[in-house]
Formats: structure tokens, sequence, C-alpha cells
């Protein structure tokens, strides 16, 4: 069974930006945010990349994008500063001014961008300081600490009068802290001279920690240094104008430098991802997108600050740049979502389709429409935001309504916010009027599935194509659909049919596409908003001089040890079979139903496992747990058929002279206690069997109160003596007790079948009893048949007449069969 | 009646184009040549490749019998992020299906890491895709850290 999960048409609408998410409100972009203090760098927080380009367009400047880059590091102090003035060669100190030396350290970007210049760089809204500039170091050659207050050399406490006592004669230029005062005795001439100053102490809040230095590989980090008043409030945001950002290798001129092309900004972020090797990234298409853009000016101008999903990113912003992005044979890459000439520019003239599908290609139940939505094409009026980017300033956010005529005059209003990376009216307007004229014009969806022909290897995502079907409605009357489509998706199944999903492709009555006739019209008027000013009251550095920042360098002073942070992990080395064997401990449950852990106990009288028991033998059967119920069986083994003789809990079963008769086997069910189980018992082990008594004994096989003679059954059927006196065995035979065992056996070397019998003998007539055999007897000096040794029946008697009686007299025989 | 004959190349190689394993599913128990590479015969099975300009398309899933040499290649390819090409080649079988003709198409081409491996005692499926899920590659890719910026400044 296969399931297919191809997704629903109606998605199309959103995965081809008909639909609009942008309904709430909120500040655009591309506002500056350069109220309040300086911004400090948080541990975690993601390292911005500044990707833009100031060049000029149609002749006008155009690019660029204003920074306010976060500190990592800084120093701090102050002192009292001694003004002296020289008149007819002689020195004055005239004034006593405390100054505030602040140095902060900045990281600007991720990579390497372009020399800021020096009139760009902004502390507050004045251009002040001095700067340096560095990539993958660090910038400046200042230590980050806090030394504020060092100069003063003497704090006095009052007495217990509350006077605060001087010495004598305080010492020259240097500094008494009297409560919220300061003294000095200062030298005011080179005669030797002195004044006494009284000032008013400032406090300074200054951080306590000022940083530790990083490693600041492959980033921008800027150092900036500046003596203020000591009155000044220090901490003011420093911004930059980035003219030129980030340093990459641009698609359209393979030229390494800045850019503000979309195309090279994704193909940068893909790579430093580190998800997408080189290989999965579709560089013609992204060549084909890198000069669409650049040809049609959709330029990116901004900084990315904020952490977001890379293919999230690349589909949201793709649009404004009306592109998308494909993922087209496991590669990524960009397309244009609006036809275009050979030199990349929107193409307004007539399309041609790459294949026209009529009903010779489209299989049974392969054609299924899908209208967009009321919501997808409801009218509105898109509110484009974006950034007029003066030079060395601060961007101002505009906006531009853009609707159909006569349409959604009074909303709903959708917000399209470029203004983070957009600086040209034309590409917000362009990217709106694309938005409004797909929402208008293309009205539906389509999913066909054809037969495999040739073009299952020419046709590709974004190929338009002509769908012609003929429909006749009612007799005679023939229509057609006929409609062209964008190819949004391709699903080569591989098993005779491909399916296409298509996207609407608006046309006129000339085969020209409405939507790129639309967006290649939409233009701006082009007015710009006068900011007001190019330089500042407060501006100690030139408004006009190119000159860039300084380059010094410092290494990082107290950056902290590798092993803090960075640990690396060896590799365990390969994943391995468990050496050795299984050993599992036993199921304490299952096993019951094994016979593993049984014991059969079984007559021992002739040390020969396999022998019969006899009359009078006890068996027991053990199948493993306390308290089994056992169940014995008599079995005959000629027919087979098996007798319950006796049961109960940890039953025993004694051969008695019935059971003891020829041709019967005795075996035990052991089953164990279970209260689950119904009649209490369950997992039951049958035993092994055990054959009963023997064909070659009869008569008399037991004696007591002493001892018996051994013989045999003559063939008139009685006992008769066997040993001779001249036997080895006679007088053994005379004390015999009990016939034990018998059998039957052929010996090969002798090449005779033999009757023997084992039997319990007393010898000393003492009850203490051991067990013998009789040897190889019967038929040691005969040639036996087989038959005539089975036939053979051992037997004990105490009535022989002399010599052969028996040698314990008074024995009575006590047990036959 | 249709003669269209399609056969699947797969090939599995280092980032930096090392050939770990080609196999092929057309020419049974044979090694054929196709541009320049020998593919050895290893009976997979593809249902299928999508390409699509919205995004959110389907992996590619390949069948393997589990054999210890599909099991093996594509842990390796797993863990050491090899690149998985998918090739289908389509051809006229009446011109022959001995080897692979010298005029074939190429109507699909797949290229993708080992995204995902399930299968059965017996059978193995592969899921070929990227790792660029929406889940997956944050922007901007670096964050400040104490081995990059040290421990910044608290004011």
């Amino acid at each position: 069974m296969t399931l297919d999960f191809t997704e629903p048409l109606f998605l199309l609408s959103a995965q081809t930006g008909l639909s609009v998410a942008e309904l709430q409100a909120q500040a655009a972009e591309g506002n500056p945010d350069v109220a309040g203090p300086q911004a400090v760098l948080k541990t975690g927080e993601p390292i911005p990349i500044v990707f833009c380009r100031r060049r000029a367009i149609s002749s006008v400047q155009t690019g660029g994008a204003m920074v306010a880059p976060k500190m990592s590091e800084g120093s701090f102090s102050n002192d009292q500063n001694i003004k002296k003035i020289k008149a007819n060669g002689a020195w004055y100190s005239v004034a006593v001014d405390e100054e505030l030396y602040v140095k902060l350290l900045l990281v600007v970007s991720d990579g390497q961008i372009g020399s800021i210049q020096v009139r760009d760089i902004f502390y507050g809204n004045c251009r002040r300081g001095t700067y340096n500039q560095a990539y993958s170091a660090r910038a400046g050659n200042w230590s980050p600490g806090n030394t504020i207050d060092n100069y003063i050399d003497h704090h006095v406490e009052p007495d217990s009068g509350g006077f605060y006592v001087l010495p004598n004669s305080p010492t020259l230029n240097e500094w008494y802290k009297i409560n919220n005062s300061l003294y000095g005795r200062i030298t005011s001439s080179a005669a030797g001279a002195f004044v006494e100053y009284f000032k008013t102490y400032i406090e300074h809040k200054m951080p306590t920690f000022c940083g530790t230095s990083g490693s600041y590989s492959e980033l921008t980090t800027l150092s900036f240094e500046i003596i203020l008043p000591g009155s000044t409030d220090w901490n003011k945001q420093i911004s930059a104008f980035i003219r030129d950002g980030l340093q990459v290798t641009r698609i359209v001129d393979s030229t390494s430098g800045s850019s503000d092309n979309f195309a090279d900004l994704a193909k940068y972020l893909m790579l430093q991802s580190g998800r997408l090797p080189s290989d999965l990234i579709d560089d013609a298409s992204l060549a084909i997108a890198a000069n669409f853009t650049h040809t049609n000016n959709f330029l990116f101008n901004g900084v990315l600050t904020q952490s977001q999903n890379l293919s999230d990113w690349l589909q949201k912003t793709s649009y404004n740049f009306l592109l998308r992005l494909t993922n087209t044979n496991g590669k990524f890459g960009l397309r244009p979502r609006l036809p275009y000439n050979t030199n990349y520019t929107i193409k307004t003239t007539a399309i041609t389709p790459e294949f026209t599908f009529t009903e010779d290609h489209v299989l049974s139940d392969g054609f299924e429409i899908d209208y967009v939505s009321l919501e997808d094409r409801e009218p509105v009026c898109i509110v484009a935001q974006w950034r007029q980017q003066p030079e060395a300033d601060f961007g101002l956010v505009r906006t531009i309504n853009v609707r159909y005529q006569g349409e959604a005059a009074s909303g709903p209003f959708v917000s399209m916010d470029l203004s983070g990376y957009c600086v040209t009216e034309n590409h917000a307007i362009k990217a709106a009027t694309y938005k409004l004229a797909t929402r208008k014009h293309v009205t539906h969806h389509l999913r066909l599935k054809v037969r495999e022909r040739s073009y299952n290897s020419s046709l590709e995502v974004g190929d338009v194509v002509r769908v012609r079907l003929q429909r006749e409605t009612s007799e005679g009357e023939i229509e057609y659909h006929d409609k062209v489509y964008e190819i949004a998706r391709i699903e080569k199944t591989f098993g005779s049919l491909i399916k296409y999903d298509l996207t609407h492709f608006p046309i006129d009555s000339q085969g020209r596409s409405i939507v790129a006739q639309a967006v290649n019209s939409a233009v701006g008027a082009g007015n710009v908003i006068n900011v007001g000013r190019s330089t500042h009251d407060c501006d100690t550095n030139s408004a006009t001089s190119t000159a860039v920042a300084g380059t010094t360098t410092s290494s990082p002073g107290n950056p902290p040890p590798v092993s803090d942070t960075k640990h690396d992990i060896t590799d365990g080395g390969q994943d391995s079979p468990y050496p050795g064997g299984t050993s599992n401990p036993v199921d304490p449950i299952d096993s019951q139903t094994s016979p593993s852990n049984t014991t059969l106990t079984r007559p021992t009288n002739t040390g020969y496992a396999g022998n019969p028991a006899l009359y009078g033998d006890a068996i027991s059967f053990n199948p493993g747990c306390p308290n089994a119920r056992i169940e014995w069986y008599l079995i005959d083994t000629a027919t087979g058929i098996s007798e319950l003789v006796s049961s109960g809990v940890a039953e025993t079963f004694i051969v008695g002279q019935t059971a003891a008769s020829f041709g019967k086997s005795v075996y035990g069910v052991g089953c164990c206690p279970d209260p689950s189980a119904p009649g209490g018992y369950s997992a039951c082990t049958t035993s092994e069997q055990i054959p009963l008594g023997d064909e070659g004994a009869s008569g008399c096989i037991q004696v007591s109160g002493g001892t018996g003679v051994l013989g045999y059954i003559d063939g008139n059927g009685n006992p008769s003596q066997f040993f001779l006196p001249s036997n080895n065995l006679f007088q053994t035979s005379r004390v015999a007790v009990a016939i034990k065992h018998t059998e039957v056996f052929y010996l090969v070397s002798s090449g005779k079948w033999y009757s023997r019998a084992w039997f319990e003998i007393d010898p000393a007539c003492n009850g203490v009893t051991q067990i013998t055999s009789t040897g190889l007897m019967m038929g040691a000096t005969s040639n036996l048949t087989e038959e005539q040794a089975r036939n053979h029946k051992w037997t004990l008697s105490t009535g022989f007449s002399a010599p052969y009686t028996p040698a314990c007299p008074g024995g009575t025989c006590s047990g036959t069969i | 009646m249709s003669f269209r004959g399609q056969a699947q190349y797969l090939r599995i190689y280092a980032s930096g184009g090392a050939d770990y394993q080609l196999w092929q599913n057309f020419y049974v128990n044979q090694t054929v040549t196709v541009s320049a590479k020998a593919y050895t015969f290893f009976p997979f099975a593809c249902d299928g490749i999508t390409e699509t300009s919205a995004l959110g398309g389907r992996p590619v899933q390949v069948k393997f019998p589990a054999t210890s040499l599909a099991v093996s290649a594509f842990q390796s390819a797993s863990k050491l992020k090899y690149l998985c090409q998918l090739s289908v080649y389509e051809f006229d079988t009446r011109l022959g299906i001995d080897s692979p003709q010298s005029g074939q198409t190429l109507i699909a081409n797949f290229l993708g890491y080992v995204s995902r491996m399930s299968g059965s005692f017996t059978a193995l499926r592969v899921d070929l895709g990227s790792a660029l899920a929406p889940i997956g590659a944050q922007i901007p890719p670096r964050t400040a850290t104490n081995l990059l910026v040290g421990v910044p400044i608290q004011v």
C-alpha cells in the first residue's frame, strides 16, 4: 500500500504569495532608534550582518545603511586638567577643569565590511571622537577598565567636631576630596606660586565591569575614543552610516566587494548557515535572480539583527524582490516571479508557452482545479513602506498607498514593510503592485496528471505552459478550457504519470502577462523629503572629508582562556557489537513451562539409569516448583493406553504387585500452583516413562526372615536350582533376598544371547544387603536363541533340597510376581 | 504500448567529490558505465521526485533491501553527511536494454543528504533532502559568545 501525501492545491495561494498576512500594524523596521544610551552587546544575541552598497542608480547616489553598533568593552577615566597660558615667556595656570576619557569597542558586523568614513560616524547627533576600524581583530589599542576618580589623592574624613582637617601644608598639585568638594593647591606659575581651588565633586556613574576581549574572529569592530567635559553625560549611542557593507563576491560581475543584491545575500546566508554545502545551491538560478534584481534595481540595503529562520526569511523577503525560493533537484535557488527578457528586464511582450497540454496528455481523472478563495482576492490597499536613505543620516520611512482605481478606498489596508532594506520608491511600488495584480488577476490553480512524454525532461518549475482541453457541455456545443499557467510544482512519480501543479498566469488578448505589465508600469513620483541638515553645530569632525577611520588594532587584553570557552569532545570510536555471547537471566515465570529444572527420583536398585522399577519401589517427581500436584499414570506399552492411578500434592508412586506386572510403564504429570488458573494449577510438565517389572522373573522375587536361593522356572513351570556347587556363585546364590532386575542381551564378542539377573544378597545373614549379578551364566555354556533367552525366568526359593538350601534358614517368600 | 524505459542511478559521494557507492537498479547483475562512472546493480526503488517553487515539498524516498551493504552504506552516509545524487534516465526500450544507450535522456536529477532513515528488519527506507528545514538554519548565523566577543561590558 502506498500513501500519497500530495499537498492540497489550495495551499498554492499561500505558497505563491496571494495571501496577505500582514494585517497587524507595527512600526516599520526602517525607523531609526537613536534615542537613549549606548546599546550594550549581550551574550547570546545575534551578531548583526550589515549588507548594503551605496552607488549611483540613474545618476543618483542610492543605498547604504545607518547602523547603531553595540559596545562590548569600555574604558572610563577622568582627571582635573589644568589650563595654562604663556605670556612674556612665563606660563600661568588659569583654570582647572575636569575631563572624562571615554573609550568604547563596538561590534559593527559579522564579516568584513568596507572602510567607514569618519564623517559618517556620529556620537549622539554629532560627528565627534576618533575611530579605528578592524576586521577579525580588536580595533584600538586601549584596555578596558574603570579608573574614575583615581586622580583624587586624599579622602579627608570629618573629625569628632565635624571639621575636615587638612594637613598644615597640603601637598602641591594633589587633590583632596572633602565630602562633595575637591580641594587642590595647584602650582600657578613657573616661579612656584600656587592657587587654591575649591571645586564641586561630580559623581560619575560608569560601568564597573568593563568587559573582556574575545577573538573577534571574522567580525568588524570599531574603536571609539573621546574626551568630554566632566559635567557631560557620556552615554550616547554611536551610529555609523555604512556605504560599503559586507564584502562578498558579487554574482553579477564576479567581483569582490560590497553588494546590494539580494541573491548575493541569500547565497552568503545559505553558505554561512552551515546547513547547505555549495553542491546544494543552485548557482544557475541565483545568477538569473541576481541579474533580474540588479537590472530592475530591486536593491537590498539593510541590517539583519533579529534572529529568524533562514528558510522563512528567504521565502518572505524574496517575495518583495519579485523572486521565489525554489527547491529544484534538491538544490535551493531563486527564480523571478515575472517573465523576463534576455537582458533581465520585465517582459511585457507576448509570452510563448513552453508546451501545450491537451486531452491527448491528460489522464482520466487527471484534472483538478481550485479557485482562489475570497480572502485571497478581496480588494485591498497595500501600504508599502520603504526607506528614503539620505547620505550619512538616518533613513526616513516613507509609505505609499497602492490600490486599484476605485477599489479599497477605505481599506482594508495591508502593511507591506520593506523599509528595512528597500531604499527606492519604485521598488516598493512594484512589489506592492505585483501583490495586488496577482490577487486581482490570478483566479485559480490547476493540478494535471499527465502521461509521460517528452516534457519529462524539458519542462521545469517556473516555465509557462498552456492547457487547452475540449469540453462538450451539450450536443454539438464544444467549449475549451484554454488558459496559460506557470508551473509551480512537478511531481515525477516514475509510475508512468507526472503531476503538475499550475498557477494561473493571466494574459491579455495579445498574450502578454497582465501582472508583468502592471508591475512594469508602476513607477513612483520620485519626490524626496529634504532632511534639512548636512552638518551639525556640535560637530568637531569634518562633515565633508572622506577620510576613513584609523586601522590601529591591539591584541585582546584579557580574553577568556580557550579552556573556558571551548570544549572539544573526542570521538568515542566506532559502534561495535557487544563482545561475547548472550547470558540472559532465567525468567522466573515463563521458565515453569520448561522441564529443565524438574527432577524424577527413580529407583536406584541397580545403579543403572533406565532400569525398570520393581515391586515395592517408590518413584517421585518434582516439576520445579514446591507443592506441585502430581498425577501418576500407568501406560500399557503394547496398546499405549494410559490410566490415572493416583494423584495428589507431592504424590509419590509406589510400585505394587499389579503395577509391576509385565508390559507396563509409569509416568508423572506435575502441575505448579497457579491461583489464577482454573483448578489452581498450571504449567504442567510430564516426566519420562519408567518401565515397571520385568519379563525375566517369575514367582517369588523377595524373601524375608532369612535368605532364599536363586533359581529359575524349568520347562514344567516349577522352581529349580540354577547354580551347581562347583560354580563360583553357588554360595552367593544361597544368600539371595530379592531379585531386583533381569536383562536379556546379545554379546557381540561371543555371538550368544544371555539372560542375567541382578539380585540382592545378605551374605552375613544380618540384614546388611548388597547387589550382585549372576554374571553371564544363562547361555554361557549353551547357544540360546533370543526367544529362549527372553523366556528364561529367574526366581527365588526356600524349598530346594540340600545342598541347594538357603545359607540363612528360616526365610519365607514375601514378594511374588 | 509503451516502450519508455527508466533507469535510476544512485551516487553516494563525499562533498569533495570522492565516490562512496555507485548503484543502478535497471541492468540486473551488471555493472554499467554512465558519465564515466561505473554503477553496479543494486535493487532499490524510488517512488518519485518533486520539484517545487513553493517550499514544503516532500523529500525523495528510496527503498532498499536491508542488506548489510545497504545499511552500512547509509549509516555512513548519514553520519558523515555524504551527498546522494539520484539520477533517472529515460530511453526507448526497443533500442536495447542490455546496456545504457548513448541517447538516453536525463529526466530527473535529485541531490540531497540522508535526512531520515527508517525501515524494518528486511527493508530500509531512506529520505533524501536537506537540512534547510523550517526548524533549521537561523540567521544571523553567529551569536555573541565568550570566545568571539569575551564577556561584554555590564552597564
